[in-house]
Parts: structure tokens; sequence; C-alpha cells
């Protein structure tokens, strides 16, 4: 598999809070506030650019059930976007030019759903702090980096 | 043969100036949704907002000289290219997912727009594009774009 390597994974609720943020590449800011600001800054990206999708969708809204968008790209980094029926946004950041990461964002959320709401530990929700996720997030994103 | 009845894989062309507004938009595709004008000035508006938020996640520091936002949005039924000129003018084109020829379209029509638009002694720069050269040149340029992409994507 060409490898695909994540820069930063985030994960967002249903109401825009943001569960999960895990940087793999280059160091976490040190400022809580503009990791803060980073999340809000990210949600609000994703949900405008959803907004501006299907308003300039040029097939009828009806055809579409699931979630259109794939990836946007940017001189500098490339984001992959996957949403849930349920409303649970996942976004992968990684360099330029990757291959599409559906399927890979598709694992990361079978990881979700087996190590995060099958804990019975973990209230849906509120943020995700389980050694069990990370250990599984961090094999599978070294696996798909080849 | 009416070539807007044929499946056109560029649905539609927007130019933006440097403060967010749009100053053109030209539909191609005779089968993409009928989206209204002031719809279409608010998107590419909100396309502006889009494109600066996107680049400052990029920029690790502060530094805001040239914003390297959006270039390519890809989405199950539509793919978007956008070109930012070094004077802070977007044009982006929306096409079918598979038209992988935009990058050169963009660079083709920025060209037509500026022989036929600035250098056109009585248009004002950032105002909206209301000539009739310009329009055929980029109608024609667009035509012979799809078609060449289409032939080439046949020939796979």
């Amino acid at each position: 598999m060409a490898p695909r390597k994540v820069d930063t994974l985030y994960i967002f609720a249903r109401d825009g809070s943001c569960l999960y943020l895990r940087k793999f590449a280059g160091e976490m800011k040190q400022d809580a506030k503009e990791v803060e600001i980073e999340k809000k800054n990210m949600f609000g990206l994703l949900f405008t650019l959803k907004t501006f999708v299907n308003s300039i969708t040029p097939r009828n809204l009806d055809e579409q059930e699931k979630e259109p968008i794939r990836y946007f790209q940017t001189a500098q980094y490339q984001l992959h976007y996957m949403e849930t029926a349920s409303g649970l946004r996942f976004a992968a950041s990684t360099p330029p030019n990757t291959r599409n990461m559906q399927v890979a964002l598709g694992r990361i959320y079978r990881l979700y759903v087996d190590y995060v709401l099958r804990n019975p530990s973990y209230r849906v929700g509120t943020v995700i702090n389980l050694a069990g996720f990370n250990q599984r997030v961090d094999a599978y994103v070294r696996e798909i980096a080849g | 043969k009416n070539p807007l009845s044929s499946p056109m894989p560029i649905y539609a062309l927007f130019i933006v100036n440097k403060a967010g507004s749009l100053i053109y938009h030209k539909n191609f595709s005779a089968k993409s949704r009928k989206i209204s004008s002031n719809e279409c000035l608010y998107m590419a508006s909100v396309f502006h907002g889009l494109y600066l938020n996107a680049s400052s996640l990029g920029q690790s520091s502060g530094d805001l000289r040239v914003p390297m936002g959006i270039e390519k949005i890809m989405t199950e039924s539509f793919r978007l290219e956008c070109l930012r000129t070094l004077t802070g003018i977007k044009f982006f084109l929306t096409a079918d997912p598979d038209a992988d020829y935009l990058k050169a379209l963009l660079n083709d029509i920025y060209i037509i727009y500026t022989d036929y638009v600035l250098k056109d002694p009585f248009y004002v720069v950032e105002m909206p594009i209301r000539l009739s050269s310009f329009e055929n040149k980029v109608m024609s340029y667009v035509l012979e774009a799809s078609e060449k992409g289409e032939m080439k994507n046949q020939n796979r």
C-alpha cells in the first residue's frame, strides 16, 4: 500500500466539540489557548465547507445521501474528511497529493467504535483519553505510513 | 449541435476579486442545478473566506504574506480547482471529478483575463466583468479543453 503519512487526526462531535486531536508529526503547540483556537477554526472550516459544497454542487441534492466531500488541498497540506451518519466528523491532514484516504478514515472509525464507544468507562460525547484507542491509532497510522 | 446540451465535464467558472466579491460567473453545463444569482454572489464570498481559513490553518507561524489556501476540493459529484493570482484575484472552476486538466485551463483563463479584461481601456479593476469578447474567448477555450480532456480520458 502506498505510504499515506498522517500529520494530524481530528475527531469532532455533532455539536462541534473536538473529541480528539492528535499530531503525528512535529510538536504539539505548547499554548493551550492556541490549541483551542485551532480546534474551533478547523470545525468552522469543515462546517462552512460542507455548506458551501452542498450549495454549489451541480447535481440535485436528493440524489446524494452519503457525505460527498472526500478531501481538499492547499499548497501546504491536504485534508481528508469523513462524516458518519451520526454526525461524527473525522479529518486527517497529510502532505499534499496523498492518495484517497476514505478507506483509512473508515478504519479509524472502526477503531473508534471498537475501542472508544464500546469502552464502558467512556461517556459518549466527551473528550477521548483512552490509552487503548491511542495505541491502536498509532499502530494504524504507522502501518499506512509504509 | 448546441454545445451546451451535450454532457459537459466543466460546470462553471467563478472569478472573485481581492475583496472577496464575485466579478464573473458562467455556467457551461445545461445540466447543472439552477443557482440563483444571489446565491452565486454569496457562495463566491463564502469561498473567499474558506480560502483564507484554510490558509491560516496551514501556516504554523502567524506570518500571512501570501495566503496559500484551497487549491482543490474533491467530492463524489464534482471537483473544484482554484487559481489565486499574485494580485489576489481567484479563478475557480467546478467540473466532473475526473477532469484532471483544470490547472492548465485555469492558467489559460487567467491569460485571457489579462488580454481581454485588463487591457480593455474602459474596464475598472475589481469591478464585475461584462465583456462579450472575454466571454466568447473563455467559452471557446473551455469547450476545447473539455473535448480534449474527454478524448484523453477515452483513450486510456
